[in-house]
């Protein structure tokens, strides 16, 4: 694959805070157009508050997130509002407007970001719940759905405008395995067909290792990305402590 | 995702909440067919008819106090026909927006904000944020516009509900016919104390939206932020509401009006 110069997503020295103080410091990794990028790390290690520093909800305490070639946090109002709508997130919990039906979710960004008409957002809205497999159930409020299937609404609200950066924060937890296996066919399909880059928080290696063109390691006790790479590779050749966070079953080999 | 709020990108606050009120506005005023019109008739719907009996019965009962309390004074003087005037004045001008406000500090307040606690603590305003939806302009604008739209009403039904509770002690304790009283009510009304009251019922309105609105923007990301932004909306709402109402009687006052 034919890769542009710049990438759509390039974090350089970042430093990762929460409530609770520093959690991550040096944090250097890209992702280019395309490319499916898993974070992976302990519990605790910082990668969803990572996550947030990415989709511009944290402001870092140094370093920089270019997003498309512009630094998200300092650009200006209307720079930053371009950025955000090439940009789709997929939170952990869903975060779906409760108050409003699937289909409602889906269709405000359409209406309010790209403008569209009735007649096509409802076309768009029902051709992405059927992407994700919930085409019955745009009527319904997100407390009628199961865990899995808000997940799976959050994810078509995050696809409907068709964003060229989507960030999603452990997608596959609380899916069975059979949807899980489905959600990171749909995750191919969109790098491969649309060139979407998506960069994804996960705890699961069977995941990574079947989707992800990269992954980024984050020690917990290190507080730093303690390696990146193929997933295959670093499973292989990794430093033994993301071997052995990878493979937690089989004794550490020297590398 | 973690519960971390130290360092997020704080949503607007003080001055910087009132600008972004203000350019949400302009944005609505550039293209208000994308604005949620539909989201301020149920702001208004859930503000307004909800409120009113609360509303109506509370004013009735300052009104009844205020005949009372009013007439025993007058009554040393030899002024117990001014009752009507007292209570008319007294309702239109200041009671009744004040009572409204009081009511709705704690029916909308503490409504608004807890229910923008529970979308920031369940991430549904970062979800805003990062798509590019600003928060204030589609969550804050329309509760904004729906309760200055159903404050008025509610003050207007709540002064006349004073009003003809003030009739009780009139009539049956202090003497005055039906038709002396009512003679009054009409004499002592005029178009300043109704601009007055009406302003001062609005002021309380972006006072009682901002303070609920501005709670549950600043929440943190946990169920108990929930409850305390409702709290700290409601005490703010309240303080700030009686501040106003000192402040414009002084000023009116001043100006001799």
């Amino acid at each position: 694959m034919t890769r542009p110069s710049t990438p759509v997503l390039l974090v350089q020295d970042l430093s990762v805070h929460n409530a609770q103080g520093l959690l991550l410091e040096g944090v250097d990794f890209q992702a280019d157009a395309g490319e499916v990028v898993a974070v992976v790390g302990a519990s605790g290690s910082g990668k969803s508050s990572l996550l947030r520093h990415l989709a511009g909800l944290q402001v870092p305490a140094q370093g920089s997130v270019q997003v498309f070639g512009h630094d998200l946090y300092r650009s200006d109002a209307a720079t930053l509002q371009q950025l955000r709508q090439r940009m789709g997130i997929m939170f952990q919990g869903g975060a779906l407007w409760t108050s409003l039906s699937v289909n409602e979710n889906i269709e405000l960004p359409l209406r309010l970001l790209a403008g569209m008409g009735a007649p096509e957002r409802a076309a768009r809205a029902r051709a992405t719940l059927a992407l994700v497999g919930l085409d019955d159930a745009g009527h319904k409020l997100p407390a009628e759905l199961s865990g899995g299937m808000r997940k799976r609404a959050a994810l078509a609200r995050a696809l409907a405008l068709e964003p060229a950066l989507l960030l999603l924060d452990e997608p596959g937890s609380g899916l069975d395995p059979v949807s899980a296996a489905k959600l990171d066919d749909l995750i191919l399909q969109l790098c491969r067909q649309q060139g979407t880059t998506i960069v994804k928080v996960t705890h699961d290696m069977a995941s990574v290792l079947h989707v992800a063109d990269r992954m980024v390691f984050l020690d917990r006790q290190l507080g730093r990305v303690a390696a990146v790479g193929h997933p295959r590779e670093l499973l292989d050749h990794g430093p033994p402590a993301v071997r052995a966070f990878l493979n937690p079953h089989q004794p550490s080999r020297p590398s | 995702m973690s519960a971390d709020t130290g360092t997020a990108l704080p949503p607007p606050a003080g001055f910087a909440f009132g600008r972004e009120l203000l350019l949400a506005l302009t944005r609505v005023g550039r293209r208000p067919r994308l604005f949620g019109w539909r989201e301020v008739l149920e702001q208004f719907d859930q503000t307004g008819p909800r409120a009113l009996p609360i509303v109506v019965l509370a004013c009735a009962l300052v009104g009844l106090m205020l005949g009372y309390m009013g007439g025993a004074q007058l009554a040393r003087i030899g002024g117990q026909l001014y009752v009507a005037d007292v209570v008319t004045v007294g309702m239109v001008r200041e009671l009744a927006g004040l009572m409204t406000g009081v009511i709705l500090a704690g029916r909308v307040s503490s409504t608004y904000a807890a229910h923008l606690a529970s979308m920031t603590a369940n991430e549904e305003v970062d979800a805003l944020r990062v798509m590019g939806i600003d928060p204030v302009g589609h969550l804050v604008l329309p509760r904004l516009l729906g309760l200055l739209m159903a404050f008025p009403l509610l003050m207007g039904f709540g002064a006349v509900a004073g009003v003809a509770a003030g009739w009780a002690p009139a009539v049956l304790s202090y003497g005055a016919t039906t038709a002396e009283y009512l003679q009054h009510c009409r004499d002592s009304l005029t178009w300043t104390h109704l601009w007055i009251g009406s302003f001062k019922g609005l002021l309380y309105a972006v006072v009682l939206g901002l303070a609920g609105c501005r709670a549950g923007l600043l929440a943190g990301r946990s169920a108990e932020a929930v409850g305390r932004a409702a709290t700290r909306a409601v005490v703010s709402a309240l303080v700030l509401i009686v501040a106003v109402a000192c402040l414009t009687t002084i000023f009116f006052t001043l100006l001799g009006y």
